[in-house]
């Protein structure tokens, strides 16, 4: 007590520890871990750091990919600073990936955000802070998706050369018969095309009309069964249930595995017919009826 | 007329008495601490809030602390009996508790409790201090304490050493802070007030600074240097004393207040009697 | 004074940094009855450690399990992995471990007390202990290039090393902040008032102690003598004069101090290891996905931190399992509040520095 009671004093001539923070900027550290920058002339596309950034900062979307065009994109506001980035890299000596000592101003709602060609396409394309993290999202599903597209390429591209190599040897077998043999090949690439467009554009409609199980506009007789009996079933989802214009226990019985799956889909209770076995105990309920 | 100016001005004064105390309690923690108009800053600010009340009466009741400390202010200024003032700040004080009892959140009824634990311990002092000055002076008047040919604090040493142990208790200073115990009921009587109600309170708090510093400076008698000397040392020493203690429990200020203080306030005053009688 | 009041200390109170919820009923401000929920942030940290990062990604989610110990958490995985693969480290980069391992430790528990400080209402204490600990701090930010999330275990070694002129400012400041440290704990030591609030409260006793599982400080203070880092050679705890800190008062006050002791021997420790530097590379090549499954103890600065990891041979890993030390350390913290004053829960409860971020994860 008389201690600290000397201390405050000896305090109170003393210089303050602190500093007037927003007027006098805090000292910069030496090697702090701040924003990483790039360089594109530098870059091999080896997709290491994309692999092995955390939370997924780093992203290469796929521009062209008949060509195998990649763009670098960067979010500074997502990146953990952790520096794995940098190390996986096997350019980063020359300066392809380089982690500067100062990190960017926080994101503010009406803030600029910085323009910098360092900081990757993704970065230079958008002009305004506002839902920054929405765009990223929708950058994120389009580098996905242009991964998918590289894949679907690619799988084409193998798929193509097979049907030429295929071609080749067949033309080779039936080296008498040529004119005819070609015309067969291309007769079966179209098909083979045709089919599978085909069946694409049958697919989601197929599915939702066979998965549907038999719904009744209103209940038999004028009387429906108290769902609720089922464990796992609440009013709430009784309410839903009938909305759909399911009311008796022997319409749930008669549920196949491809009606659960509507189910899971259209009543959004993933898994839960499975795991409480509604379609048993409907079948029980119906039995003591 | 100055005494009129002065109870007109008491808030701002005390706003700046405040925006000190922060500054220099800022120091002692070698911290750079906030900027001298730190507590007007506040006010422009809470008053730009919504105004939200949990029920009227104890917005009310909020009110009621602002004017009538600011009334005490007055009575004590314009020149009638000191423990007149004192009792409004009595009543202040109990507008306060009766506000804070009003609502249900529990840290608010502890705080009230505690604020009433702190009256307790500290208002018999105060009246012992009002007492001591007239059996000095002969008067309630505080003119006449301010003209005495003497200054009281040679008459009254015990009475004011009292006086600066009670004031951590009227000011919610460390150690006994218990009533704002911040890290426990979070500001206790003052916590479920939001706004412009918040500052009615906070703004009573700056005009209590007035009044407790204004009570030591009569301690200076007729020569104000030395009543300035002793508003600045007291204030240093309060505020050393708040940097350098950890807060006690309730049972321990009022066994401080009536164990140690009264008595020392008494045999002060009872040594005077004796003198004044032979 | 007489009827029941029952205050609500936390989800979120003033005095408490993290989200645990105490239900005092209070008597004349004693504590009658207490009732504690924990578990107000669960941000499924182990689903994601198995389903989102590889095996290799991992600790840099670990780290930021909590602010405080972030370099335990991280080091437990990478000891368990590194385990997992086989991997040997070399000696520079365990003492470089070591190090930043022990700052971590020092500022940890410098906060802690400072806390306790504060809660006592004892501001200017806390300031103090704030401003020295700013030492430590820097030392860290220097070395490992950042304040909170260090990032500095890698699996196979450590990200950085340490420079001459590293090495000539952690020794400065390290010396500056054993001095205030002392200073600090005499404060603590013999300040009276804080002693009031500090001395026999919250006292827990040997056997209780025992009995409740108690770990770390908590229950070195009781005279328990139990550390993971004297039991396990993840570091090398044996080399730089480690020493294992008990008092036997288990009170508040008690903890204070076992915190401070702990931050002087790990002062010391990291002045030996920083002269003592062996020479070699700081990090090794490693190959191959972990398989199998292990467990490791590693002291946090709240206690004993247990990991249990398996790996299927596979790039994300199959298992990862964090026990944390406060996990222990809650079901005593209960049983201290009945009988004592409603004005010495806080002090309670921060001296068992909780860190409940960590704990429900």
């Amino acid at each position: 007590m008389v201690k600290m009671f000397i201390e405050s004093l000896k305090n109170l001539t003393q210089k303050p520890a602190t500093i007037g923070y927003p007027h006098t900027p805090s000292p910069s550290p030496k090697d702090y871990r701040g924003t990483i920058y790039y360089q594109e002339d530098l870059c091999i596309f080896c997709d290491l750091c994309e692999d092995v950034c955390p939370p997924g900062a780093i992203l290469f979307e796929i521009t062209n990919a008949a060509e195998n065009i990649r763009e670098y994109s960067y979010n500074p506001y997502l990146c953990i600073y952790c520096h794995a980035c940098v190390d996986v890299c096997p350019k980063a000596d020359e300066g392809c990936l380089v982690q500067a000592e100062t990190r960017l101003a926080p994101l503010g709602r009406d803030s600029t955000l910085p323009q910098d060609v360092k900081l990757g396409y993704f970065m230079a394309k958008v002009t305004e802070a506002k839902n920054l993290d929405r765009k990223w999202d929708a950058f994120e599903a389009r580098a996905a998706q242009s991964r998918d597209e590289m894949a679907e390429f690619k799988a084409e591209k193998k798929r193509l050369k097979q049907a030429a190599m295929k071609a080749k040897k067949e033309a080779d077998a039936k080296t008498k018969a040529e004119a005819e043999a070609k015309e067969e090949v291309q007769a079966e690439i179209t098909i083979e095309n045709n089919v599978e467009t085909k069946t694409e554009t049958k697919k989601e409609p197929t599915k939702i009309a066979s998965a549907m199980p038999q719904l009744l506009t209103e209940p038999k007789d004028g009387k429906k069964d108290d769902l609720t009996q089922i464990k796992g079933i609440a009013e709430k989802i009784e309410l839903i249930l009938n909305e759909k214009g399911i009311y008796h226990f022997q319409q749930i019985a008669l549920w196949t595995e491809e009606n659960i799956k509507w189910a899971d889909e259209n009543i959004s209770f993933v898994g839960r017919v499975k795991r409480e076995k509604w379609i048993e105990q409907a079948k029980e309920l119906l039995a003591k009826k | 007329m100055m005494a009129i100016l002065f109870t007109l001005f008491a808030p701002i004064i005390g706003g700046f008495m405040y925006g000190i105390e922060r500054v220099v309690k800022a120091r002692m923690q070698s911290r750079i601490g906030p900027p001298l108009l730190q507590p007007f800053y506040d006010f422009v600010k809470l008053m730009e809030k919504r105004p939200m009340m949990v029920h009227s009466f104890h917005a009310f009741m909020g009110i009621v602390f602002f004017i009538s400390t600011w009334f005490a202010m007055a009575v004590l200024m314009l020149g009638n009996d000191l423990l007149i003032a004192v009792f409004f700040h009595i009543i202040s004080i109990l507008a306060l508790t009766i506000g804070a009892f009003s609502v249900r959140s529990s840290y608010s009824i502890m705080g009230a409790m505690r604020e009433l634990i702190h009256l307790v311990s500290y208002e018999p002092v105060i009246i012992l201090v009002v007492v001591a000055f007239y059996l000095v002076t002969g008067s309630f008047d505080y003119r006449m304490i301010l003209s005495a040919d003497t200054i009281p604090l040679l008459k009254l040493p015990l009475v004011f050493i009292a006086l600066v142990g009670t004031i951590p208790m009227l000011l919610h200073k460390s150690p006994f802070d218990i009533a704002e115990a911040h890290q426990e009921i979070i500001g206790g009587p003052d916590i479920e007030y939001s706004g412009p109600f918040y500052e009615a309170v906070y703004t009573g708090r700056w005009i209590e600074y007035v009044y407790v510093f204004f009570l030591v400076f009569l301690f200076g008698g007729s020569n104000y240097f030395v009543g300035g000397l002793l508003v600045v040392f007291t204030f240093l020493l309060i505020m050393a004393i708040d940097n350098s203690t950890a807060r006690l429990d309730y049972r321990k200020m009022l066994k401080f207040a009536w164990f140690i203080l009264i008595p020392l306030a008494i045999v002060n005053i009872f040594f005077l009697a004796l003198g004044g009688n032979s | 004074m007489g009827s029941k009041i029952t205050v609500t200390f936390g989800s979120q109170h003033i005095a408490i940094p993290e989200p645990v919820s105490f239900v005092f009923e209070t008597e004349n401000e004693i504590i009658t009855k207490v009732d504690v929920d924990v578990g107000y942030v669960h941000r499924g940290i182990e689903q994601a450690a198995v389903s989102k990062f590889n095996f290799n990604n991992v600790q840099f989610l670990l780290a930021r399990v909590c602010g405080f110990c972030s370099i335990t958490h991280a080091g437990a995985y990478i000891h368990g992995v590194e385990q997992l693969l086989g991997v040997e480290t070399t000696r520079r980069a365990d003492y470089l471990r070591l190090i930043v391992t022990e700052l971590d430790r020092m500022h940890s528990h410098l906060l802690a007390n400072g806390h306790v400080a504060e809660v006592c209402g004892y501001e200017n204490l806390f300031m103090q202990v704030v401003k020295y600990r700013e030492n430590a701090t820097e030392i860290l930010e220097a070395i490992t290039g950042n304040r909170v999330q260090y990032d500095y275990y890698q699996i196979g070694g450590v990200s950085r090393d340490l420079s001459p002129e590293h090495i000539k400012m952690i020794n400065a400041k390290l010396v500056e902040l054993r001095k205030n440290v002392l200073k600090m704990r005499d404060f603590f030591e013999t300040d009276y008032t804080l002693g009031l609030k500090t001395r026999n409260v919250g006292t827990i006793t040997y056997d209780m102690a025992k009995e409740y599982n108690t770990a770390g400080p908590i229950a070195r203070a009781s005279g328990l003598r139990m550390d993971a880092r004297n039991e396990f050679d993840f570091l090398p705890y044996g080399e730089v004069g480690y020493v294992l800190q008990t008092r036997t008062e288990g009170d508040v006050w008690a903890r204070n101090m076992v915190r401070f002791d702990e931050v002087i021997n790990s002062i010391d420790m990291s002045l030996y290891a920083v002269n003592n530097l062996p020479e070699g590379d700081i990090k090794v090549k490693v190959k191959g996905k972990p398989k199998g499954e292990t467990f490791i103890r590693v002291e946090a600065p709240r206690g004993e931190c247990f990991y249990y990891i398996k790996g299927n041979g596979t790039k994300v890993m199959e298992r990862v399992r964090v026990r944390v030390p406060t996990y222990s350390n809650i079901p005593v913290l209960r049983e201290l509040f009945v009988g004592s004053l409603y004005s010495d829960a806080q002090p309670i409860v921060l001296s068992f520095d909780p860190c409940l971020s960590c704990t429900a994860r």
